[in-house]
């Protein structure tokens, strides 16, 4: 039978459930097998929200030094 | 999406998947994307160089280049840090390299950027010198602000973007110069990082969409300036993008990660200007190189002389109401 490697792990994982159930050893190393063999999870961040407005997410503030704004009449250095 | 809540519960940190650009970076907690500024914050995506400008300036529209555009004007500018590409020719790369953790910024909110080209008299406002994809959020409510204030955006771009956000941005924008650095998958993936088809259709979108478009190309000694490559980009343009499109063939100066290249020569910016011409190009123009005739706009019916430049200034204005004072013929491009 063809599967992905999490599948793999899932079905040892499940194997190794009951070989430990049966046998009433601890849960620590179970737990790190089921999250070990877990599908990896990830949150899909659309970059705008229904009705065309970006979400809201700027954070607050800047992880950066604040400086204030400089002159902006002189010409920048940066190209573009 | 999964619920944090749920997440937790299983005792898993959860990653969060950006869809704004092509790279769809998949970012653990407290890390950032390719782009350094869209952090990945208790689940949530976050951009931290919103409303905080590291660079704020007016400069002549000529400039960013955008020749087809209010000429003459000015334009005030502004940056984040942060890019989601890496191209190491960068002449940026100070700040399109930089974390923001390392750079200084100023508070500027979009209500402020706003007002600010008015009180100046700016007629635009360019999202440039980084690349706004990487501040969306940031261009998108400036340029939604300033197009009620009557001040066009213009935006300064690679193009690397998904089209989806990329279209929401565009309703609230009135020109596009985007940088089409090549027509070679290959060149995007070894010098910029990045893919060639989302920047061809970041084109075609914003031009579909009734945005300015022009298109700027940096010919780079041995890696992009062979003849058959510039064919290619210029018949690419004229098919997609239409004839009336301008393009900019700029000069490389070496810079970065691209110090042991020569800069390019005036004469192969002069070839790659005949060439993209014997495709029927209409307006072309050479760039980052101090030339006679370079910078001007000429009429493509009756070729007399339109727009005189030399660099960034405007010396002489023949247009009237956006067509030749000549032949009548209507030029491309926002003129008033």
């Amino acid at each position: 039978m063809e599967m992905t490697r999490r599948e793999f792990m899932c079905a040892m994982t499940g194997m190794a459930s009951a070989a430990c159930m049966s046998r009433g050893e601890g849960v620590p190393p179970l737990s790190y097998v089921a999250k070990a063999s877990c599908p990896r999870v990830a949150g899909r961040m659309p970059a705008t929200r229904k009705g065309g407005t970006p979400s809201p997410r700027c954070l607050g503030k800047y992880p950066g030094e604040i400086v204030p704004l400089g002159d902006i009449r002189k010409q920048s250095k940066w190209s573009g | 999406m999964k619920s944090k809540e749920r997440l937790w519960q299983w005792g898993l940190h959860m990653k969060v998947q950006c869809e704004l650009c092509p790279k769809g970076c998949l970012i653990g907690p407290g890390q950032s994307g390719e782009c350094r500024v869209r952090i990945n914050l208790d689940g949530v995506l976050r951009s931290v160089v919103y409303g905080y400008a590291c660079s704020m300036n007016i400069d002549p529209v000529e400039k960013k280049p955008v020749f087809h555009f209010l000429p003459g004007t000015l334009i005030l500018s502004i940056a984040t840090v942060g890019c989601n590409l890496h191209c190491k020719n960068c002449q940026n790369w100070e700040i399109s390299q930089a974390d923001p953790e390392d750079s200084r910024a100023s508070a500027c909110s979009p209500e402020k950027v706003v007002a600010l080209a008015k009180q100046c008299q700016c007629p635009s406002i360019a999202y440039t010198y980084t690349d706004p994809v990487v501040y969306y959020e940031y261009t998108y409510d400036t340029a939604k602000l300033a197009k009620q204030a009557g001040i066009r955006s213009v935006l300064v771009t690679a193009g690397y973007i998904n089209e989806p956000p990329w279209r929401d941005l565009l309703q609230h924008v009135a020109a596009a110069r985007v940088d089409l650095k090549s027509v070679s998958d290959a060149f995007y993936r070894d010098v910029c990082s990045a893919t060639l088809k989302p920047v061809q259709n970041a084109l075609v979108v914003a031009k579909s969409m009734g945005v300015h478009v022009e298109v700027v190309n940096l010919v780079i000694p041995t890696l992009n300036d062979k003849p058959e490559e510039i064919r290619e980009l210029a018949k690419w343009v004229r098919a997609n993008l239409g004839k009336e499109t301008p393009l900019h063939f700029s000069g490389f100066t070496p810079m970065y990660k691209m110090r042991h290249l020569p800069p390019t020569s005036l004469q192969a910016l002069e070839t790659a200007r005949d060439i993209a011409a014997g495709e029927g190009l209409e307006h072309i123009y050479i760039g980052n190189r101090q030339t006679e005739t370079g910078e001007n706009t000429y009429c493509p019916q009756c070729r007399k002389l339109l727009i005189r430049r030399v660099g960034f200034t405007v010396l002489q204005n023949r247009m009237k109401d956006g067509h030749c004072p000549d032949c009548g013929k209507e030029i491309y491009g926002i003129w008033k």
